[in-house]
């Protein structure tokens, strides 16, 4: 089921990168700011 | 992503942080990145345990594929107290509407 309006999002912890500089996405880290969570099928395909 | 990308200014505008999430690996993201010129927000892996965080969200497997171990493409808004404050799920093809999710967040910021 795909998460619904009101529910808690649940918290992740995620490697990432901004070109090569290398980090890790914690979702929770972000507290107090929005987030938009992107998810996609597969690099290399139009977004 | 550039979509994303080209609006970004109007995301920090909403106190907003954008990041991409696939099940690419992290070497992957860096080649794709370099394609389109760089991106300035991050993209994370959900590689392992493979689309984990995808499961947990909904869009995991892609309903649409589930055999390619893909996920769907959808956007979701976390607000400030870590609850989903808006969420769509597009079709595999289909560009999410950058104007739609700006909307979305002017109406909750």
């Amino acid at each position: 089921m795909v998460l619904k309006v009101g529910e808690v999002a649940p918290d992740f912890t995620l490697p990432c990168n901004i070109g090569e500089t290398e980090g890790d996405f914690q979702l929770s880290s972000y507290r107090g700011r929005n987030v938009v969570l992107a998810f996609y099928p597969l690099d290399f395909t139009p977004v | 992503m550039p979509a994303f990308e080209a609006e970004l200014a109007k995301f920090a505008g909403y106190n907003a942080q954008v990041v991409g999430i696939s099940t690419d690996s992290i070497p992957c993201h860096v080649a794709f990145q370099k394609s389109l010129g760089g991106l300035t927000f991050p993209l994370a892996s959900d590689k392992w345990p493979h689309g984990e965080v995808g499961k947990a969200y909904g869009v995991f497997p892609a309903a649409a594929a589930p055999h390619l171990g893909i996920h769907d493409r959808a956007v979701f808004i976390v607000d400030k107290d870590g609850k989903i404050a808006w969420a769509k799920v597009y079709n595999l093809q289909e560009q999410p509407d950058i104007a739609e999710v700006l909307d979305a967040l002017r109406k909750i910021a």
